[in-house]
């Protein structure tokens, strides 16, 4: 962004294309729906966002295959690379798109992860984003060395001193510390450029880090992840918050939340941005559009997968009930369920209380077993003709229920085309979305500043004397 | 590497079914749990992610001792060795047959890789020259675990020619300095390579080829398919 650019009447939308390798909101018995593990159709996705002129491409991340009831669970789509790894693929066939991974800092090492976004910052030229996510999943430490599993207060934690020895890594060279002059005949400028020294209850650490200073100098910081530390943890730490409320009343209570605790902390709030995740299904009219979310959320929440996620919150067999059918109740006998995985419940929440919840909201609305797993699971948020849909979104934005949106399609790669193709411009038309990238990095296209770092030790302003 | 492999097997080749009546995008009985209990790792697997095309990607382990050889031959598809001169290469050869039948290394043989540490110039007295100016500037002679070969694309093509036949398969080179050493392998050595008939004029089959296929190393069945 250029400080003598005139500023825009309106708060701008951000945009985000997620590309979810595991959820229910992909439909995938859509003949549509492509792979999600071929290069072809992640890149086509990521180019099509790009031609959209989106903030960002993200990924979702899982570090388990879900089971349920002692079986693989064969409903959704399952199956999904190392996001870091495709994202630093695609930085070679976009230009200007931010890509962002989700990374847990609970399975995870500083020194490695640190590395590896640096490295994307680097090849992407400054594109690089780290949705840093704890991990809500218990059973996934069957799969790492040190097994087992953090409390969730001890999950936060470690997330904050992952992401504190993770900055001073990626501050450990000076920027000027490259010098690379044939004259000079040294490659550092700064011997000890690269030297660290992290120690705290996590984690004690020390050497050298590989990797001078990237574009951005650290990747766009992002969190998903809904409890009170969560809340905490993203107000100390990060730029965005990857939100779940994308009922645009629900969106401005968590706004108004996020705003209260970051004034509490003595931070500026503005300069937190709130994504939420959302679907929107267009149509020719409003009533089109209804008829077309029907069809979709029948796709994504097949009736054996009603049942499915039904059980894993009830925690007993419901093989015998129909899933067009009353929602049966929560007996005192029923276990908390196996994983909770319906969706990213409200940290700290048990099973128990979510059946009961779900319970009453059915009887309340009158839900089948289906429609009570489509309501609380899927968020088709925005309903409508394009125009409609980008007066919605404006609308959503300028009244602070979201600084903009993390959008998934129901089906894989394609699913966004539509949106790219008939909302996009009309978000132009109002004056709320870019039509041409203005920055270099992410965090310009965002609009937030570049991070100070601290100053190094030896730092020399610049125009002091050549180190020739 | 047991790990490793065993989760690349995790998932059995055509897992994923996309069968729309009864709702499953899987087939559950060909994902497995790998229940790996050793004394560095406990990984009940699956993996996350899908079996590879190539079944197993390639595995290269760099060897310097009998040790590495077993290792090697219980873990990888590549070795990388670095013999001294031919008399050397004849004997690591001979050396890494032995570990391969100690381990009962089972599937296709090893492929042996000789490293070499390359400085090439039109001329021996050119490369030679380069050399003593790189070692001037470090202050030190250029040293390498790997043999150093300093001449001619020509020459090195007859070195690699000679070496070859003693039971090598392939060659690791490791060009001195990318801007030079790397622009006269591709634009001499390979050449030179080609008419002597050691390196194929274009790359056979389509050149999509795998890994695995252009070494000839075919794809691996998978330990858990019934
Ligand atoms: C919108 C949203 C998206 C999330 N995406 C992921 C993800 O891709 N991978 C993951 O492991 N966890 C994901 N999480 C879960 C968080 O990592 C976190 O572990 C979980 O919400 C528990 O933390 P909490 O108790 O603070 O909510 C997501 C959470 C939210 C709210």
């Amino acid at each position: 962004m250029t400080s003598s650019e005139p500023k825009p009447r309106k708060k701008q939308v951000i945009l985000a294309a997620g590309f979810p390798h595991g959820s229910p909101w992909i439909a995938w018995s859509d003949p549509e729906s492509r792979s999600q593990i071929d290069f072809s159709s992640i890149s086509y996705a990521a180019q099509a966002a790009e031609a959209g002129k989106f903030d960002f491409f993200m990924l979702a991340e899982a570090l388990r295959q879900r089971e349920h009831k002692g079986e693989f669970y064969d409903l959704e789509i399952s199956g999904r690379h190392h996001g870091l790894t495709v994202l630093t693929a695609l930085a070679a066939v976009t230009d200007h798109i931010g890509l962002v991974t989700t990374s847990s800092s609970t399975y995870n090492e500083p020194y490695e992860l640190a590395r590896q976004l640096s490295t994307l910052d680097h090849l992407s030229g400054g594109r690089a984003g780290w949705n840093i996510v704890t991990t809500s999943d218990p059973q996934s430490g069957v799969n790492f060395r040190r097994g087992g599993y953090l409390p969730h207060e001890q999950r936060y934690e470690r997330a904050r001193e992952f992401v504190a020895a993770a900055r001073t890594l990626w501050d450990s060279w000076p920027v000027e510390a490259v010098v690379g002059g044939q004259e000079s005949g040294r490659f550092r400028g700064d011997p000890a450029a690269g030297s660290y020294r992290h120690r705290g209850g996590q984690f004690d650490i020390s050497g050298r880090f590989s990797l001078p200073t990237s574009p951005q100098r650290y990747p766009l910081l992002i969190q998903a992840g809904d409890s009170a530390d969560g809340r905490q943890f993203a107000i100390d730490t990060v730029d965005v918050v990857f939100s779940m409320y994308a009922d645009p009343q629900a969106g401005r209570a968590f706004h108004a939340d996020i705003r209260a605790r970051a004034i509490a902390a003595g931070r500026d709030p503005r300069s937190i941005r709130i994504l939420p995740g959302s679907q929107c299904i267009l149509g020719d009219s409003v009533a089109d559009a209804r008829e077309r979310s029907r069809v979709i959320a029948r796709q994504q929440i097949t009736p054996q997968n009603a049942i499915a996620r039904l059980e894993q919150v009830w925690g007993r067999d419901l093989s015998g009930y129909d899933p067009d059918g009353p929602v049966p109740p929560v007996l005192a006998s029923d276990e908390p369920g196996a994983p909770r995985y319906a969706g990213y419940t409200a940290g700290g929440r048990q099973p128990p209380a979510i059946a009961r919840e779900w319970y009453e909201r059915a009887q309340r609305k009158g839900l089948t077993i289906r429609e009570l797993i489509i309501d609380v699971t899927l968020r088709h948020t925005f309903l409508g003709t394009p125009s409609q849909v980008a007066e919605q979104i404006d609308e959503a934005v300028q009244s602070d229920a979201a600084d903009g949106y993390v959008l998934t399609g129901h089906t894989t790669s394609v699913g966004l085309d539509e949106f790219v193709k008939t909302v996009v411009p009309e978000l132009q038309e109002r004056g709320v979305f870019r039509t041409e990238y203005t920055g270099t990095t992410l965090r310009e296209n965002l609009g937030l500043p570049a991070p100070a770092g601290p100053a190094p030790a030896g730092w020399e302003e610049p125009g002091e004397p050549d180190r020739g | 590497m047991k790990v490793v492999r065993a989760l690349w097997d995790s998932w059995e080749d055509g897992a994923v079914i996309r069968d729309v009546d009864t709702g499953r995008y899987l087939d559950r009985s060909r994902l497995h749990h790998i229940n790996f209990h050793g004394s560095r790792f406990a990984v009940r697997g699956p993996s996350i992610t899908p079996r590879p095309p190539q079944g197993q990607p390639v595995v290269a382990v760099l060897a310097h001792g009998v040790a590495d050889y077993r290792f090697a031959a219980q873990a990888a598809d590549i070795v990388y060795v670095t013999p001294q001169d031919i008399d050397d290469a004849r004997a690591v050869v001979t050396r890494l047959q032995a570990a391969q039948e100690q381990v009962g290394r089972p599937g296709p043989p090893l492929k042996i890789f000789a490293d070499l540490l390359v400085l090439l110039d039109e001329s021996w007295p050119a490369a030679a020259d380069r050399r003593a100016r790189w070692d001037e500037l470090a202050g030190e002679p250029l040293t390498s675990d790997a043999e150093i070969f300093v001449g001619s694309p020509a020459v090195l093509a007859e070195r690699l020619a000679r070496w070859r036949a003693v039971g090598l398969d392939g060659f690791r080179l490791r060009p001195g300095s990318a801007a030079d050493d790397l622009v006269a392998i591709s634009r001499g050595l390979v050449p030179e390579l080609r008419n002597q008939g050691l390196l194929p004029r274009v790359h056979e089959g389509a050149t999509r080829a795998t890994l695995r296929e252009r070494l000839g190393l075919g794809r691996p069945a998978n330990r858990y398919a019934a």
